[in-house]
């Protein structure tokens, strides 16, 4: 702010009867945020910066993805006999999967850091939370589509109906990007990875430990159940989603 | 006028005081932070650039904590950070756009700006290069293009010349004071010549404290009639660099050894009292840095 107005707020307070130095500073505080904010240059919003992401990292995402769920889906369909696969098997299978495919996000966050380019993407504008959600936004979107399409794979070829595939993967990917977008607003920058990777191990633990002793979960008995766990994890997964773009102020990462 | 004020920065490691109580006023023009390796510049930089959070203290811009102005801050701000990284496999063009894009520049500004900078910066000729097959000066002026493409109010620029040839040095010095003109730039380094023809302040930082401040006419008073000169015979230089703090050698024709050495008291009778420079200071407070004392 200019120094010239500061004086001249400070000089019409002080004509003004009852106005302390410590109202004076406040004022002088505030006008000053007020000017900061008044005075930021034309800069593009958070939907180019998604878009932008697409051409720099978001097909690499997608390709990964694409590749990470339909190989070893094609394989089991052409040379597994699907009789010896039980419904709890595929759709653990499936949801192990989604999980999978998710963790190698950490991979793209792991990249910014060993090319040294966090601290620059950190001190831009954009924050790195902001820079990483949009990059989960981009891998969700594509892990969505790769998530209808194994289902309506597996639908085809197996007995397992495609909402019934969807809905147990929604559960499971629910749960990950869950976690992945805690960690993002709660952990420090250099320890997401670690972490992340570790909610990973710990989620596929969980469903193989759930396909083993309680297989009910997976039977599709508890079908409505999931669906609703799904659905609410989706929901907290965009409230979560705009928590972050409201935290623009976000810049520290270590 | 515009002022970046640091108020009793600290950064406390699990075991280590990386910055320890540091005050200091940043106005517009070069400041030089100069330092040995070690002594807590890049943290303190770090810290500037709002990417480290002090565990005590606060720093201030224009009489707002950073903190508070979140991406405002952010926007007026250029840092090259001193590991400067990219992806593999971005050309200078690449990059360029990728950072505009984090900085959050228009498509218009991205291209203007862009224009202008690879051709301040001598970089036109391999704007479509990977920067990866660039050589080492090259890289660093791709990182100080970076860190200059929102037209930044403060300029952060941590060791901005290793890897540059003298030439490219005496461009980037001269790119920097006219860049300088009403903004802050500070520039972090251990190499003096850097920052002694164009900082206009300097501060001297010394296991996470700042030890000294002031221009370089101030400085360098600080040695103000330790600096000698004299021409020794080569075989006992030796002797001479165990004994004192010697700052220059050089090989005469004539077979003796011209030294610049520091010391309260001249050595020998024919040493010449000679005006200090800032490495003198340097090497005064840095021993280590330099020969042995």
């Amino acid at each position: 702010m200019e120094r010239d107005m500061e004086n001249r707020i400070r000089r019409a307070l002080a004509e003004e009867e009852g106005a302390s130095e410590q109202m004076t500073d406040r004022m002088i505080f505030l006008s000053r945020m007020q000017w900061n904010a008044a005075n930021l240059k034309k800069r593009i919003g958070f939907g180019e910066l998604l878009l932008s992401q697409l051409r720099y990292i978001g097909w690499r995402m997608w390709m990964v993805e694409l590749i990470l769920a339909f190989v070893p889906t094609f394989l089991i369909i052409q040379y597994v006999e699907w009789h010896v696969i039980t419904p709890v098997k595929a759709v653990c299978f499936l949801s192990c999967l989604v999980v999978g495919i998710s963790m190698f996000w950490v991979v793209f966050i792991y990249r910014s850091g060993y090319y040294h380019m966090m601290e620059i993407e950190a001190a831009a504008f954009f924050s790195l939370k902001r820079l990483l959600l949009s990059r989960i936004i981009i891998l969700f979107a594509g892990e969505l589509a790769v998530i209808a399409g194994i289902s309506a794979l597996t639908s085809a070829h197996t007995a397992l109906g495609f909402g019934s595939g969807m809905v147990y993967m929604l559960f499971a990917f629910g749960a990950c990007s869950n976690g992945m977008l805690v960690l993002i607003r709660r952990a420090g920058m250099d320890r997401l990875c670690r972490y992340f990777l570790a909610y990973g191990v710990l989620l596929l633990a969980v469903l193989l430990l759930l396909a083993k002793f309680l297989p009910q979960f997976f039977d599709g008995t508890r079908q409505t159940w999931v669906a609703f766990g799904s659905f609410v994890l989706l929901g907290y997964c965009i409230y979560q989603g705009v928590l972050l773009l409201k935290q623009q102020g976000e810049t520290v990462y270590a | 006028m515009m002022e970046l004020r640091m108020e009793h920065i600290t950064k406390q490691y699990k075991d280590k005081l990386a910055v320890d109580d540091v005050s200091l006023t940043v106005t517009p023009g070069v400041w030089g932070l100069l330092g040995a390796n070690g002594a807590g510049k890049t943290t303190l930089m770090k810290m500037i650039a709002g990417i480290m959070s002090p565990t005590s203290g606060k720093i201030v811009y224009d009489g707002v904590p950073i903190a508070a102005l979140k991406g405002s801050y952010r926007d007026i701000f250029g840092y090259l950070p001193q590991e400067f990284g990219f992806y593999p496999e971005f050309t200078v063009k690449d990059y360029l756009e990728y950072v505009a894009v984090l900085k959050g520049l228009t498509k218009t500004d991205t291209k203007k700006k862009i224009a202008e900078l690879l051709e301040r910066l001598s970089l036109e000729d391999v704007r479509k290069k990977r920067i990866v097959r660039l050589s080492g000066g090259m890289k660093r002026r791709v990182g100080i293009a970076q860190a200059l493409l929102n037209e930044p109010e403060i300029l952060i620029l941590d060791e901005p010349t290793s890897g540059l040839d003298p030439g490219e040095r005496v461009r980037f010095r001269n790119l920097l004071s006219e860049f300088a003109h009403d903004r802050i730039v500070v520039i972090s380094t251990h190499i003096v010549s850097d920052v002694e023809y164009i900082a206009a302040q300097n501060a001297v930082m010394k296991n996470g404290k700042i030890i000294q401040t002031g221009t370089t006419e101030e400085l360098v008073k600080h040695v103000a009639g330790k600096v000698w000169t004299c021409r020794v015979p080569a075989d006992e230089t030796g002797r001479w660099e165990k004994e004192v703090q010697v700052v220059n050698l050089r090989n005469e024709p004539d077979g003796t050894v011209a030294l610049r050495y520091l010391a309260d008291e001249k050595m020998t009778e024919d040493s010449k009292r000679v005006k200090p420079r800032l490495e003198d200071l340097y090497l005064w407070l840095f021993p280590q840095e330099g020969g042995v004392r």
